[in-house]
């Protein structure tokens, strides 16, 4: 159970037959076998019945009408970390990123709290050891390394970040 | 009275504000790659701009934003987003890509 991450989510309901619409966050082939949390925070090992990748629906076994499936809207979608594609150069899934520490010439500088991937530049959302929130560009010239193994980040800073 | 707007687009040259384009010129003449903060979110990015980092104003923070050639020709404003972010789901398996 500790390795799981969320690669999707279930919205709501199609149909009389108890197909749901999902949508994958990033390019995953879906196990047999998938757990799902609900809004209430409960998890639960589902099987997929039937998978349609074209109208992205999705069927559950014992969830076989709208009212049953209808429990299950709003619901993430979670596998386990194996299942995950290997990424390219510089690629990173934002669960590695959230909660690194992040460094700058060995010292400390915050905690990775979001990333913020609405624009095609990433940015990190750092809560300062001051307590403040501050953004940083995720591009290689302010991000130098990322060690995903130790939760550790090395950064270069612009000059007059602390300032923002 | 006609329509004369899209005359009036073709003939416009684009709206630079000229304060920043002075601290800019400034910077590429002494090598510094200092943050400015700008509140002018109409400007727009021009090839002087590229490689420095520019912070624009949100209505609430700075967000800085390091110009890339990419953006060129386009406002500053369009990369400094004015909604509140919520953040992803615990342990989001989206991928991100460093630039």
């Amino acid at each position: 159970m500790e390795d799981l991450v969320a690669v999707g989510k279930l919205h709501g309901i199609h149909g009389v037959k108890g197909n749901i619409k999902f949508e994958l966050f990033t390019d995953v082939k879906l196990p047999p076998e998938i757990y799902v949390k609900t809004p209430t925070g409960e998890m639960l090992k589902l099987k997929i019945q039937t998978i349609d990748r074209k109208k992205w629906l999705i069927k559950f076994f014992d969830y076989d009408t709208p009212e049953k499936s209808k429990e299950l809207s709003q619901s993430l979608i979670y596998i386990s970390k194996e299942y995950l594609p290997a990424l390219g150069q510089d690629e990173y899934y934002i669960f590695e990123l959230i909660g690194s520490e992040v460094f700058e010439d060995d010292k400390k500088i915050g905690k990775v709290e979001k990333v913020d991937d609405r624009l095609s530049q990433a940015l990190l959302i750092i809560k300062c050891e001051d307590g403040k929130i501050r953004h940083l560009p995720f591009v290689n010239q302010f991000v130098e390394k990322v060690d995903t193994q130790n939760h550790r980040i090395y950064v270069k800073l612009p000059e007059g970040w602390f300032e923002l | 009275m006609g329509y004369k707007g899209k005359w009036n687009e073709r003939n416009k040259n684009p709206y630079v504000n000229e304060k920043i384009l002075k601290k800019i010129r400034k910077m590429n003449e002494t090598g510094d790659r200092k943050i400015i903060k700008v509140w002018d979110r109409a400007c727009t990015i021009t090839q002087e701009m590229v490689g420095h980092t520019i912070a624009v104003y949100n209505g609430q923070k700075f967000i800085p934003v390091y110009i890339q050639p990419e953006m060129v020709g386009h406002k500053l404003g369009e990369f400094s987003l004015t909604r509140t972010f919520r953040g992803h789901p615990d342990k989001s398996a989206k991928a991100v890509k460093k630039k």
